[in-house]
C-alpha cells in the first residue's frame, strides 16, 4: 500500500466519520412513539396518585417529582392563538399566566391570559382564566363570576394591590388595548381602564407594578413589542413554498411605557419625562431588579434581536439605560440575542441579585452573575446551563427553589416559534421540553429535568411560567402556558422534605403589597438568603407574591432571623424565627401573623 | 585558544541552560497555551470538562503518533499535537464527548492527508473546528465567551503571549490583525449601527488569544515573507468581518479556513514562477503550531 493510497483512505474515512455521527439523530425531544410512551406513564401516575399525597400529615420523604395535576385540579383553560392559517406574527407569542390571592384568602389562584380569533376568522370565544382554589387541591373556573369574561387578543399580565385597598388588582397587556381590572374585594372585578388611563395602544407584552418613586403607590411598566398590525404583516417562509412566521427583525420596534401612578385611580403617561422612551426596543419579559442596591428598583427588560435594556433609576424619577457599561445588552461575543423571559434572583447567596435570561434556539440561556462591582459577567457556560440549553428556544425564564435547599434553582420552558421548523430543521421541533437547573451552590447548575419524573420533561410549545405553592405543603409548585395550547399545572411531589419559610409583605407606608421589599434570612449557619418581592418576570407572566425561603434539611432547634428594608427605606428584624411557618410581615408592626405549614392538610372536597 | 578550549564545558552548559530557558523553545507554545488554559478555566471555567479536553489531546496525540510513524517512518515531535489538542479542547463546545475525539482526528489527519506540494495548507486545529461546524452543527459550537470582568487572566496572557510571539518573530502578524480588527470594528459598527464597544468586545474573549497567538501565527500555514503575512492577517481580518456582519459567530475561523490555503496557493504559484533555488525553509525552525 503506497503512502498516496493510505492519504485517499483517510480522506475517504475523515469524511465518512464527519458525515456519520452528523446524520446520526442526537439528543432531542422525544420522537412521537416515545412522547406517547412518557404520556401514558404520566397519565397513570395522574390517575393512582391521591389528591393530598401526604395525608397523614408526616413529612414527605422520596424522590421529588412534579406530578402533572391540572386534570384532576380542574384546570382546563386553554390557550387560542386565533391561528388560521394566515401564520400571523402574535400567534406565536403565546399568553402569560399570574398567580394572586384576589380573595385574600391565604391560598393562591391562578389567572391565565388568552388571547382570541381574529375578526372574521373564528366563533369561538376565548375569554382569559381565573381559577379560585378551592383549599383542596383543586380550583374552580370563576372567569364569569368574577366579571374578567372579556375578549381580548391577550398576552401578559401583572398583579398588584395599585390602589393599595389590600386586594390584588390585575393589568393585562393586549394587541387590542390593554385592560385594567380593579379587584372590589368581593370575588369581582371592575374594568377600570379607561378611568385609570393605562390602555395604552401598540404591541404591548410584559408589565410590571413596582414604586419607582417610592411614594408609597405602585406604578407601571408595560414592555412593548414591534409596530405590528394585520395590513403590515410580512411574507415569510422557511421552505420557499409556504408563509411561516416572520421573525421581529422585518418590524420597526415600539417603546415600553411607565405610567406613574397619582394616587386617584389615574395614572399618567410619564415615559418620556422618565428617559424610557425607546422605540427601538423589541420588548418581552420584564424584571425588577435592584442592581446596585441602592433601594430603588431598577428595570431590566429583555428585547428580542435588540440589545437588552438595564434602566438604572436616578432616583429622580428618571431612569439610564446602563446595560451596555454593565455587561448585560449583549452576548460574550458581542451579539443581540432573541431575549424573552427574564428573572432576577440571588442564586449565589452573595446579597446581590443577578439575570437569568431565556434566548432563541442555538443561543444559550444568558446567566448574568452581579459582581458587585455594578458590572455583570455572563456566567452561562461556567455555570453549566448554556451547553443543556443551547438546543432550546426558551421562553419563560425564572428562578425558583424547588427542593429547598436555599439556592435558587432555574427553570426554563421552552417551545420554538415556527410550527414548521421540522421540516427544515429536522432535530428541532416545535415543542421542546421544559429544563430545570438545580444550583448546586457552587456557582454551578446541573440539568436534572430528567430526574424530576416524566410530567416536566413532556415536550410542550412552553410560552409563560410562574411558581406558587398552591397546596399550601411549603414547597413550590410550576404552572405554565403553552401556545394555542392546554395549560398545567405541575405539583411539586417532596419538595418540602426540606424546612422553608414562606413570607408575605403588607407595607403601610410603602406599597400595600410589599412589592420592592429586601427581606435577608440569616440561617444558623451563617448563610443569608436574599430575596426581593417582586412583580413581572418570567415571560409575559407572574409567581406569587409571597416569597419562600429553602432552610435546607430539617433540624430540631432550628432558628433562623429575618430582616427586611421595606421600599420606604423603613427597616425591621425578627430573630429566633422557627422554620415551616407562613408568617405575614405588616410593615411597623413585625410578624403578625404565623401559620405552621401543612405537610398533609389537603383533603379533596365533594363538592365545590 | 586555550581560553576558548579551557572556556568550553561551562559554556555547553550554560547554552544547554540558556536553550531550555529561551523562550524559542519549542516546549515554550505549548507551556504557553497550558497556561491560557488553565488561566481560562480556574478563573472563569471556559472548559466543558477537563475530561473532554483531555481526550482531544490524547486523541490528537495518538493520531499524531500513528500517522507520523506511517508517513515519516519516525517518531514525530508531539507537541504540535498537544497544541492541537489543547485548541480542540478549548475551542470545541460540545456535551457529547465524540465531536472532541472526532474533531482532533480531523485535525491531525488533514495535516497528513490534505497536502499541496508537501506542505498541507490549513490549520489543523482550524481545519478540524471548521469541518465540524459545517458537518455537524447540530451537535458542535465553539467558545465565545469572555474573561468576565476581572482582566487580570487576560492580561497576563496578552503580555505573555506578546513576549513570546516577538521572540518567534511573528509579533507583526498578531499586530496587524489586532490593529485591523480594531480599525475594522468601527465599519461594522458604522454599518450595524450596534456601538463600537460591542463590536471589539470579541476580541478580548479567550477564543481570540487563541486565535491570535496559535492559529494565524502558525509557521506551516502562513506564507513566507514579512509582508505577505501581514497582508494576510489583514485579510483574515477582512473577510472576517463579512461574516460578522453576516451574523456568523464563528467568523474569525470560517476567516482563516478561507484566506489562509488560498495565500499560501497564491505563494505556491509564484515560487512556481521563479528559478529554483535553495531549499532552505526559514520557518523550519519551529515546528510547532496548532
Amino acid at each position: 500500500m503506497t503512502l498516496s493510497s493510505i492519504r485517499i483512505a483517510l480522506l475517504a474515512s475523515m469524511t465518512a466519520l464527519v458525515l456519520l455521527p452528523g446524520c446520526r439523530q442526537q439528543p432531542q425531544p422525544s420522537t412521537p412513539q416515545s412522547t406517547e410512551k412518557t404520556q401514558a406513564k404520566s397519565g397513570a401516575e395522574a390517575s393512582s396518585a391521591p389528591a393530598n399525597p401526604h395525608a397523614d400529615g408526616i413529612r414527605p420523604s422520596g424522590p421529588i417529582r412534579f406530578t402533572d395535576v391540572t386534570a384532576q385540579a380542574g384546570i382546563h383553560f386553554r390557550h387560542n392563538s386565533g391561528a388560521f392559517g394566515k401564520k400571523y406574527l402574535p400567534e406565536t407569542m403565546g399568553s402569560g399566566v399570574c398567580v394572586l390571592d384576589y380573595d385574600a384568602d391565604g391560598w393562591q389562584d391562578i389567572f391565565f391570559v388568552n388571547s382570541k380569533d381574529w375578526p372574521g376568522h373564528g366563533s369561538r370565544h376565548s375569554y382569559p382564566g381565573l381559577y379560585h382554589n378551592n383549599h383542596d387541591g383543586t380550583f374552580s373556573d370563576v372567569t364569569p363570576q368574577a366579571g374578567l369574561a372579556t375578549e381580548m387578543y391577550g398576552l401578559g399580565c401583572a398583579i398588584g394591590d395599585f390602589d393599595n385597598d389590600g386586594h390584588d388588582d390585575i393589568y393585562i397587556t393586549a394587541l387590542d388595548g390593554n385592560r385594567l381590572f380593579r379587584n372590589l374585594g368581593n370575588g369581582k372585578f371592575e374594568d377600570v381602564t379607561a378611568k385609570s388611563g393605562v390602555r395604552g395602544a401598540g404591541f404591548a407584552t410584559g408589565a410590571v407594578w413596582f414604586d419607582y418613586d417610592n411614594d408609597g403607590k405602585l406604578d407601571l411598566y408595560v414592555s412593548h413589542y414591534i409596530e405590528w398590525s394585520v395590513a403590515t404583516d410580512q411574507t415569510c417562509s422557511l421552505d420557499t413554498k409556504s408563509k411561516s412566521y416572520c421573525t421581529p427583525e422585518l418590524y420597526k420596534g415600539q417603546s415600553g411605557t411607565l405610567f406613574h401612578n397619582r394616587g386617584n385611580g389615574v395614572f399618567e403617561n410619564v415615559t418620556k419625562k422618565a428617559g424610557l422612551y425607546d422605540p427601538t426596543s423589541k420588548s418581552l419579559g420584564v424584571a425588577l431588579i435592584d442592581f446596585d442596591n441602592d433601594g430603588w428598583i431598577d428595570l431590566f427588560v429583555a428585547n428580542d434581536t435588540q440589545a437588552n435594556k438595564l434602566y438604572r433609576n436616578n432616583h429622580d424619577g428618571t431612569f439610564t439605560d446602563v446595560a451596555l457599561e454593565t455587561g448585560v445588552a449583549y452576548s460574550d461575543a458581542g451579539k443581540k440575542r432573541a431575549g424573552m423571559g427574564a428573572d432576577a434572583e440571588d442564586y449565589d447567596l452573595s446579597g446581590r441579585q443577578s439575570l437569568v435570561i431565556g434566548n432563541f434556539t442555538n443561543e444559550s440561556l444568558s446567566l448574568y452573575h452581579n459582581d458587585g462591582s455594578g458590572l455583570f459577567s455572563d456566567s452561562s457556560v461556567a455555570s453549566g446551563i448554556a451547553s443543556p440549553s443551547a438546543g432550546s428556544l426558551t421562553f419563560g425564564a425564572l428562578f425558583v427553589d424547588y427542593d429547598l435547599d436555599g439556592f435558587p434553582d432555574i427553570l426554563a420552558v421552552n417551545g420554538h416559534v415556527a410550527d414548521d421548523i421540522s421540516v427544515v430543521q429536522p432535530t428541532i421541533h416545535y415543542a421542546e421540553p421544559p429544563l430545570l437547573f438545580h444550583n448546586k451552590g457552587n456557582g454551578r447548575f446541573e440539568d436534572v429535568t430528567d430526574k424530576l419524573g416524566a410530567a416536566l420533561g413532556q415536550p410542550i410549545v412552553g410560552r409563560g411560567a410562574a411558581y406558587l405553592d398552591f397546596d399550601n405543603d411549603g414547597d413550590l409548585d410550576l404552572v405554565l402556558t403553552t401556545s394555542n395550547g392546554p395549560a398545567k399545572l405541575l405539583r411539586n411531589d417532596n419538595g418540602n422534605q426540606n424546612d422553608m419559610l414562606r413570607v408575605r409583605t403588607i407595607g403601610t407606608r410603602s406599597n400595600r403589597d410589599g412589592i420592592g421589599a429586601k427581606i435577608t434570612v440569616i440561617t444558623s449557619d451563617g448563610r443569608h438568603l436574599f430575596k426581593m418581592v417582586k412583580s413581572g418576570s418570567s415571560y409575559l407572566s407572574q409567581s406569587e407574591l409571597p416569597v419562600t425561603f429553602g432552610l435546607g434539611k430539617p433540624a430540631a432547634s432550628k432558628v433562623v432571623s429575618l430582616d427586611i428594608v421595606w421600599p420606604s427605606g423603613k427597616k425591621e428584624s425578627a430573630r429566633g424565627v422557627q422554620p415551616n411557618q407562613f408568617l405575614t410581615l405588616e410593615e411597623g408592626k413585625g410578624i403578625v401573623s404565623r401559620q405552621a405549614i401543612a405537610f398533609g392538610r389537603l383533603k379533596p372536597s365533594a363538592v365545590h | 585558544m586555550s581560553q576558548q578550549t579551557i572556556a568550553q564545558p561551562p559554556l555547553v552548559r550554560s547554552t544547554r541552560a540558556k536553550r531550555w530557558l529561551s523562550l524559542d523553545n519549542r516546549f515554550v507554545p505549548p507551556v504557553f497555551i497550558t497556561i491560557i488554559l488553565l488561566a481560562g478555566h480556574l478563573s472563569f471555567g471556559i472548559l466543558e470538562s477537563y475530561q473532554r479536553t483531555l481526550l482531544a489531546i490524547a486523541t490528537s496525540i495518538v493520531a499524531e503518533m500513528i500517522l507520523g510513524r506511517i508517513f515519516t517512518h519516525q517518531w514525530p515531535n508531539l507537541a504540535s499535537a498537544y497544541i492541537t489538542g489543547i485548541s480542540v479542547g478549548i475551542l470545541v463546545r460540545s456535551p457529547a464527548f465524540w465531536p472532541y475525539a472526532l474533531c482532533s482526528l480531523i485535525a491531525i489527519t488533514s495535516k497528513y492527508v490534505l497536502r499541496i506540494n508537501g506542505r498541507h495548507i490549513w490549520n489543523p486545529s482550524n481545519f478540524g473546528i471548521c469541518a465540524m461546524l459545517f458537518l455537524a452543527a447540530d451537535s458542535v459550537a465553539t467558545l465565545s465567551i469572555q474573561w468576565g470582568n476581572n482582566l487580570g487572566a487576560m492580561l497576563v496572557i496578552w503580555m505573555l503571549g506578546s513576549v513570546i510571539i516577538w521572540r518567534l518573530k511573528r509579533f507583526h502578524i498578531c499586530a496587524t490583525y489586532v490593529v485591523s480588527f480594531f480599525a475594522l470594528s468601527f465599519l461594522r459598527s458604522w454599518f450595524t449601527g450596534d456601538p463600537w464597544l460591542s463590536e471589539v468586545s470579541p476580541i478580548t474573549g479567550p477564543e481570540y488569544q487563541l486565535f491570535i497567538f496559535f492559529m494565524i501565527t502558525d509557521p506551516k500555514t502562513t506564507v513566507k515573507s514579512k509582508l505577505g503575512q501581514c497582508i494576510v492577517a489583514f485579510s483574515v481580518a477582512t473577510v472576517e468581518m463579512f461574516f460578522r456582519l453576516d451574523q456568523s459567530i464563528y467568523a474569525p475561523l470560517y476567516a482563516l479556513f478561507c484566506v489562509g490555503p488560498i495565500a499560501l496557493l497564491i505563494e505556491m504559484w509564484n515560487n512556481s514562477r521563479r528559478p529554483a533555488k535553495g531549499t532552505s525553509n526559514p520557518q523550519s525552525a519551529n515546528p510547532v503550531h496548532s
